[in-house]
This record gives structure tokens, sequence and C-alpha cells, in this order.
């Protein structure tokens, strides 16, 4: 079925004189992202498990800090070198996942007793730890994992340094950005795709399980909660805020829509409304983001995302504790109302057509 | 969907032009039309707009606000559910208006079953709202032929199921021990799994997404891999039927989705179930003080998986998924 599919695009590409020739046999098998998760979450369980082995064997490892930095270093240098010699071996690539998790985590573990449990700075070399490796393991899955740990130890370096609120609004900017990188020179493909989804993971994360990092800083950082002023909170809401407003914008030139059009206004002021409630409601803006990014690129799968973000984020914003209920209770009645006008409106503008339509 | 993939591909290998990449995506439909665009942004208005209005009516119910009496309370959510009901009367439930319209009402029957025993304070238990909501809701999802009102609806069930077990848990632990929840739990999922993937197959358009049953398998397997690992760990308090059920359902799951209705989503799930029952089975059997059996369980996991994997991938290849 897919191979007709594939066969039916090089069609239409050669047709528009894009291609030439014959259509090219798939180079690799593509993981879906189920196969994909069920290989993180075996490399994860085997990677405890290796930790569990060798801090059996060698204690030294848990209790040096220079022991674990050396014992780490040398993991992630095997695994990297295991998943370079043998790119096509399921369990090298296996091996290879779980030797660098451990390795990662007996960094964590020196990093966190050299630097003095100061979470901020270890947080902050990890994540340079992490931008490493993303580029040192050529594997599509460690990758991702890569740019999500890396994303997640940068908020949680912000979010100790008291700058936590504008982790959501900047993790969206990169995550558009890097999917909106269409047109970057193809070399980068290889770089692109894993850090896009290593960035959609934690954009993600913020609605569906962000609350986490708010619950557990304290208990890292010995009961204390790290200090977010007012104004560093408006900041972070309206970054995020103008982050949705300006996908919209983008989202509006790329289909060669003017922003004085008809179509630029109506989706411009769907934004701003949009944009107005995450002020109130700021985990609506990622799971949007999420949503609206997946469709505009064709990933069905990233668009799910965005969809369990979005019930995520209603099921938790009820605990959310920023506003009242019956605050709560108002803004979504409200938005929800606003949105049923204005898609009664699209309806009315905008009649259906029967044929195909195209930008 | 996947044209993406393949001309992300082709223009990595050179194939596709790097200043033609844009026009690629275009001409190769990888990029959503106008057409497209108008039906999404209708979607994403109408099921938005129709999930916050009744997550905003429970979340003014739930705040209990004296100022307003409690008729017009009740007046003000039942006029919502009638306005609901009177767009499905108009639209039909053929069309998405009537068919978000339902969906909304059935989401607000919960709100107005909380409301009245806030009101009345009649004393029932939390699992009886989830079970009168769901029971209330029921000839909506039976006539409605909508799947996602009937995803709602097992939803609630299982909410009630558990809550069920949760106040009479402590009282009648013994009776109502948290095995035989789960054992309920995967009783209702595998049951309606079973019912709803051959409706599908008999070509029921409805009922033609994967999605659901994807949810109900992750949701029988995950519960049957839950009780075998609680079998293996206490096997002197369990039933003893944790592991057979297991493998029973590992079986019936290969046989459907490797040979009956092809579903790479589910086998990987079975890969994982087998992983975990695995790599439990081993370390119990194993102990934790011998630091050589970790590094066997994570040989025996990391083996597993990477067997798994490959076997995915030929399986996935018979189709070229």
């Amino acid at each position: 079925m897919s191979a007709e599919a594939r066969a039916a695009t090089w069609a239409r590409l050669a047709a528009a004189s894009l291609v030439r020739g014959d259509p090219p046999p798939p180079t690799r098998m593509r993981s879906p992202w189920y196969v994909r998760l069920m290989q993180g979450g075996s490399g994860w369980l085997g990677a405890m498990l290796l930790l569990g082995f060798a801090g059996g064997m060698f204690p030294d490892l848990f209790e040096e800090a220079p022991a674990a930095l050396l014992g780490g270093v040398v993991a992630c240098l095997a695994a990297a070198v295991t998943i370079r010699s043998s790119p096509a071996s399921d369990f090298a690539g296996q091996v290879g996942f779980a030797v660098s998790l451990a390795g990662q985590a007996l960094i964590a573990h020196g990093l966190w007793q050299l630097l003095d449990s100061r979470l901020a700075v270890v947080a902050a070399a990890m994540a340079g730890v992490m931008l490493v490796l993303f580029v040192v393991v050529p594997q599509f899955l460690h990758r991702v994992w890569s740019a999500w740990s890396a994303a997640v130890f940068a908020w949680l370096a912000f979010h100790d340094g008291g700058l936590g609120p504008l982790v959501p609004g900047l993790l969206m900017g990169g995550f558009v950005a890097v999917w909106l990188a269409e047109t970057a020179p193809a070399r980068f493909g290889a770089w692109l795709q894993p850090a896009g989804w290593g960035l959609a993971l934690a954009v993600a994360q913020i609605p569906i399980a962000g609350w986490l990092l708010w619950d557990l800083t304290p208990l890292i950082d010995d009961g204390i909660r790290p200090l977010h002023r007012p104004a560093v909170h408006w900041a972070g809401a309206v970054l995020s805020a103008a982050v949705l407003v300006a996908v919209t914008v983008r989202l509006l030139g790329r289909e060669g829509r003017p922003l004085g059009s008809r179509t630029g206004v109506a989706a411009l002021a769907a934004a701003l409304i949009l944009a107005a409630a995450t002020l109130k409601a700021p985990d609506l803006a990622p799971a949007l983001a999420v949503l609206l990014i997946g469709f505009a690129v064709g990933s069905r799968e990233l668009a799910r995302l965005g969809v369990v973000a979005l019930l995520a984020f209603l099921a938790h914003f009820y605990y959310a504790l920023h506003a009242t209920l019956i605050e709560k209770s108002l803004l979504m009645v409200a938005l929800g109302s606003a949105l049923l006008l204005a898609g009664a409106l699209v309806r009315r503008a905008w009649p259906h057509r029967g044929g195909v339509e195209h930008a | 969907m996947n044209a993406r993939r393949d001309i992300l591909e082709w223009s990595e290998r050179g194939l596709v032009a790097p200043q033609d990449l844009q026009t690629a995506l275009r001409v190769g439909g990888a990029l959503p039309a106008a057409a497209d665009w108008q039906r999404f942004v209708e979607h994403l208005l109408l099921w938005l707009g129709v999930v916050l209005v009744a997550a905003g009516v429970g979340f003014f119910v739930a705040y209990n606000w004296q100022d307003l009496g409690r008729f017009e309370k009740l007046a003000l959510v039942q006029g919502i559910v009638v306005a609901a009901l009177a767009v499905v009367g108009w639209k039909g439930l053929g069309h998405p208006l009537g068919k978000a319209a339902l969906f909304g009402a059935a989401l607000l029957v919960g709100a107005l079953l909380a409301l009245v025993g806030q009101i009345y304070q009649t004393g029932a238990d939390t699992f009886e709202l989830f079970a009168g909501w769901g029971l209330a809701i029921l000839p909506w999802a039976l006539v409605a032929r909508f799947a996602p009102l009937w995803v709602l609806w097992l939803g609630i069930a299982n909410l009630a199921i558990v809550l069920y077990y949760t106040t009479f848990g402590g009282l009648l632990g013994l009776l109502f021990g948290p095995e035989r929840l789960l054992w309920v739990l995967f009783a209702l999922n595998t049951v309606a799994l079973v019912v709803w993937e051959p409706l599908a197959a008999a070509g029921i358009p409805w009922l033609s997404g994967r999605w659901a049953p994807r949810l109900l398998a992750l949701a029988s397997g995950g519960l049957a891999t839950a009780l075998a690992v609680w079998h293996l760990l206490d096997w002197r308090t369990t039933s003893g039927w944790g592991v057979p059920l297991w493998a029973a359902w590992l079986v019936g799951a290969y046989l459907a989705y490797r040979h009956w209705r092809r579903d790479l989503f589910v086998l990987a799930g079975g890969v994982s179930s087998v992983v975990l029952v695995a790599a439990t089975f081993l370390l119990d059997h194993m102990g934790l003080d011998d630091s050589g059996g970790f590094l066997l369980v994570a040989l025996a996991v990391i083996g597993l998986s990477a067997i798994g994997t490959r076997w995915l991938h030929a399986v996935a290849a018979e189709t070229d998924e």
C-alpha cells in the first residue's frame, strides 16, 4: 500500500519535472513511532539494569565523582563507537542506546557530586552533554532522546534560575523553527528530523507533565521552590502567545495569503483570540502549537500528539492554582463560545466547494 | 501523509534539488491544500469550542457558586444540554455539528448529575455518579454511530469501576482486592475490543478508524501485563491466573493482529509486554543481590527488544508499512 503511495508521489513529482527516472527503492526501514517507543522503553530498562550491574561490580562509580564521570564518558564513547560501527544492526543499536543511557546517568551523578549539588549548574552542564551526544551518536532514536533531554535539562536550569516561565515560549520557538525549516539544506535532514521530534516531545510535555517539574524541583533542591517573579511569569505568557501569533503569520506567508486579505485577517483574529486566552491558560499555547504545526507540515503523528496535549491541558487546567475555578470556568466558556462563533462565521464566509481548492 | 517522509528522503539523497523541495512537498501532496486548511480550521474551532464550553460548565458546577440559586444553576446547565440537543435535532447526527453537539451534551450530563448530587446532597458515592452518567448517555451512544462517543462511554465505565473498587477496597479488601479490579477492567476493555474489531472488519464505516481499537488493545494488553507481573512478583497472594491469562492474551493478539488484521501497533505493544514480563521473571528468580544477574537480565532485555524490532521490521516489510 505504502509502496503504491510512494510510486504515486514520485509520478506526481516526475510530471512536474521535479524528479527524473524510476522511483528509487527505500534506503532503510523506517520504524513507526510505536516501534521506536518500544525500543526506547527497552533501552531505558536495559540501562537501569546495566547501572545495577555497574554499581555492584564497581561501587566507586557511585561514590567518587571522578570515577562516575570517567565511567560515564567511557560508556557514552563506547555507545557511539558501537552505533557508528554497526548502523544497520538492531542488536548493536539497542546495546549502544542502553549503554549510552547508563553512561549519561553516571555523568549526571558525577556532575551532581562535583558541582556541589547546584541544580541549575548541573542541569546546564547536562544540557551541553546531551547536545554533544546529539551530534556524536548518529542514531535517530538516540538523537530524539538527546534533543528531548537537552531541552528538559535546559528547562530545569532556567527553572532553578528563576526563569522557568520563559521556557515554554523558547521551546515553542525552537520547535516551530525546526519543523518549518523545510528549505534547509538536505544534509541537515539527519539532524533536523530527530531534533524536531525531540523538541515536539518537550513542547507537548508542558501541558502533559510540565507540572511534574514544579513539584519535583523542591524535592531535588532541599525543599526550596525556585522564586519566579510575576514579571517573568507575564513575560513567559506573552512570549508563548507571541510565538502562536508568529506561527500563524509565518504559515499565512507560506500559503501565499497576505495579512490584509480576508483569510489573513480571519486567521490573525482567531490567533489573537487564542493567544489572549493563553495569557490566563499558558499550557494551551504549546498544545495548540504542536497541533497546528503537525497539520501544517502534514505529519499525522505530530497532529495527534497535539490533540493528546490539548486533552492533557484540559485535564490539568482544573488543578492549576493560578486562578480560581470560577475564573477558569468563565475563561473556558468565553473562549469556547468565541471559537464556536468564529467557526460559524468561517462556515458562512467560506462555504465548501465541490472541488479541491489549492492555496 | 507519508509523502513528506518520502520527499525529504529523496531530497537527502539528492534526487530532489534543494531549491525545488518546497514545491515538491506541495506537488507531492505532503502539505495541506486550501480546502484541507478550511476543514482543519472548522474542525478545530468546533471541537475545541464544544469541549471548552462543556469543561467550563463542569468547572462552574465544581466551584459551587453560592450567589446563584439552585434553580438558576439547574436551569443553566439543563438549558445548555437542551440547546445542544436542539442543535443535534436541527443538523442531524450525520453532520459534524450534530455529532459535536451530542458529544458536548454527553459531557454536560456528567456536570448535571454532579450538580444534582451537590444541590440535593443525595449521599451517592462518586462511582454512582459515573455509573449513572454512563447509563444516561448509553442510548445516545447506541444511536449516534460515532466512535469518540463510545470511547467516552468506555472511559466513564472504566472510571466508575475504578471508583467502585476504591470505595469498597478498604471495607471489603479481601473480597474486592486490587487484583479483582484489574481483572474486571481487563474484562471490560477486552470484551469491548473483541466486539469492536469484527464490527469494524464487517465494514461499518464509523468504526473503521484504528485509533479506538488500538486504545482498547493498549488497555487490555497493559492490564494483562500488569496481572502477569503481579502474579510473578507476588504469586502467593494472587489468584495464580495472571501469567496464563497474559499468555492467552499474547497468543490471541498474535493470531488476530499478525494474521487476521495486521496491526503493527498492537504487535509492538506485545513485544514490549514480553520484554517486561521476561525481565520481571528473570529478576525475580535471580535476585537483586547478584550484580552478574543484573547484567544477564540487561542483556536479555536488550536482546529480546532487538529480536522484537527485527521481527516488527520484517512484518512491516511484508506490506511496506
